[in-house]
């Protein structure tokens, strides 16, 4: 191996990565895309080895949108609105879908997508009371009475 | 299996760190773990809230959140509002004598020295005689303003504006003393003019430690806004100085209430009058913000609580 090339050269210029899902399918992803993953970036080695990167805590279904949020994100001359909207599009899923999306982002540590996707939750929490909130995403209630009475009567006056 | 429960900690901490406090205090109640992501440290104080008075009698005030969208009612002691901190503090008094502050948040209430003992230490004549005018029975107390709230510390400094007749008076109160002390009064805005108006008295606001007092200057009529000149008080020296430009801070001026903030630098400064008019006091600038003609009377007022101490 030459130690000029790489400064020279690109050294592969679409160079692909694999990805493999704790399901065991395979995803081909450009490396341009894949660098947007913080945790993708460390473990992309400097050669062209296309060994598979296993991704034990993701599936394939997720895995699959992963892929194809950071293939948009990559694109050239997108204009921030289309992408927007696209980006909107993307994450009007089930909250479960959502969820996967935000262990994801938060793995690959992705920014874009983390953003994206706890802002969703952020604008789904807004208005409500712990009540509701609790409802909307399946919570049980870990606070003793003593701990919500504290609570409720710190947030009596402006809040009722 | 999906336990929205166990989201890693940083992820909620990003999810409580977008929220307005509104938001963020219910957050806060889901379960154990949200409530330990979302402290005190969390809440970003850049996203504060702020609040629309819409009524407010003896029994009762109406607050209004623009960004909720949602009337919060909050109940009051029979009392007379006299005026009201954007901090959260009402100034009310009893039988329009006795005065206190009180925190209907912090169910705190603090008694002010009598208005009769104002202090000065002044040799000018017509000081004295302003603040002896301003000793008669009955001033009313205009607006009130704090540089450091007792919600955070407990050695606060409380300034007032009070009206007896024509007269304006500025005085201000520090923790641990049984007496106001007089600030010198702007004499150059004594002046009169046939084609402008001055409000009968100042807003006051905390801006950075500091008091200021500012004087809405009106065209003919009450007619559009001239120009707002602001005044800074020193409370060492007894005086006021007018400046000439705020940096980054906007002022939020209203009759009753009015507080400062701070925008990013390439955001103009303006300052915001009651009910919906802005004033740019770099460059003269007068533009509408906000529609809030419903309101009346007493309300109609901005409102930025202090909700540090619940968190």
């Amino acid at each position: 191996m030459s130690s000029s090339s790489s400064s020279s050269l690109p050294p592969c210029p679409k160079k692909m990565i694999t990805l493999k899902s704790s399901d065991g399918e395979t995803f081909q992803i450009e490396e341009t895309a894949a660098l947007q993953s913080k945790t993708l970036e460390n473990m992309i080695d400097e050669n062209c080895a296309s060994t598979p990167i296993p991704l034990r805590s993701i599936n394939g279904k997720i895995l699959a949108k992963v892929v194809e949020f950071c293939n948009k994100h990559a694109e050239v001359g997108v204009d921030a609105e289309s992408l927007h909207a696209w980006d909107a599009e993307f994450v009007n899923v089930e909250y479960t879908t959502l969820f996967d999306y935000i262990l994801a982002a938060n793995f690959l540590e992705i920014p874009t997508l983390l953003d994206l996707a706890s802002g969703v939750v952020g604008d789904m929490i807004k208005g409500k009371t712990p009540d509701e909130i609790r409802k909307m995403f399946n919570i049980n209630d870990a606070f003793s009475p003593e701990e919500e009475e504290e609570v409720r009567r710190a947030n009596q006056w402006a809040f009722e | 299996m999906v336990n929205w429960e166990k989201l890693p900690r940083e992820v909620l901490e990003l999810i409580a760190r977008r929220l307005a406090i509104e938001d963020f205090l219910p957050f806060r109640r889901v379960c154990a773990s949200w409530r330990s992501a979302a402290v005190k440290e969390t809440y970003n104080t850049k996203s504060k809230a702020l609040w629309f008075m819409i009524h407010v009698d003896d029994q009762r005030a109406e607050l209004f959140s623009p960004s909720r969208g949602r009337i919060s009612p909050m109940r009051l002691l029979e009392s007379r509002v006299e005026t009201w901190s954007p901090r959260g503090w009402l100034l009310v008094s009893k039988w329009s004598c006795e005065y206190h502050i009180l925190n209907p948040l912090l169910r705190l209430s603090i008694k002010l020295p009598a208005l009769e003992k104002l202090r000065h230490k002044s040799c000018l004549r017509e000081e004295l005689d302003g603040s002896k005018r301003l000793q008669c029975p009955n001033p009313r107390i205009r607006s009130i303003a704090w540089a450091s709230s007792p919600s955070s510390s407990r050695s606060y400094r409380v300034m007032i504006s009070i009206n007896q007749s024509w007269i304006t008076g500025l005085v201000f109160h520090r923790s641990g003393e049984d007496a106001w002390t007089v600030v010198s009064p702007a004499m150059h805005l004594a002046s009169n003019s046939r084609q402008i108006i001055f409000e009968s008295h100042p807003c006051l606001v905390e801006c950075l430690g500091s008091f200021l007092a500012a004087w809405t200057i009106w065209g003919k009529g009450h007619g559009p806004v001239k120009k707002i000149r602001v005044f800074k008080v020193d409370l060492e020296k007894r005086t006021q100085e007018e400046i000439k430009s705020l940096g980054n801070t906007s002022l939020f001026l209203n009759s009753n209430s009015s507080f400062s903030v701070e925008f990013n630098a390439n955001q103009t400064t303006s300052y915001i009058d009651e009910k919906k008019k802005s004033y740019s006091v770099d460059n003269g600038k007068v533009g509408t913000h906000f529609d809030a003609t419903s309101c009346r009377d007493f309300a109609a007022v901005w409102f930025q609580p202090d909700f540090s101490t619940l968190l």
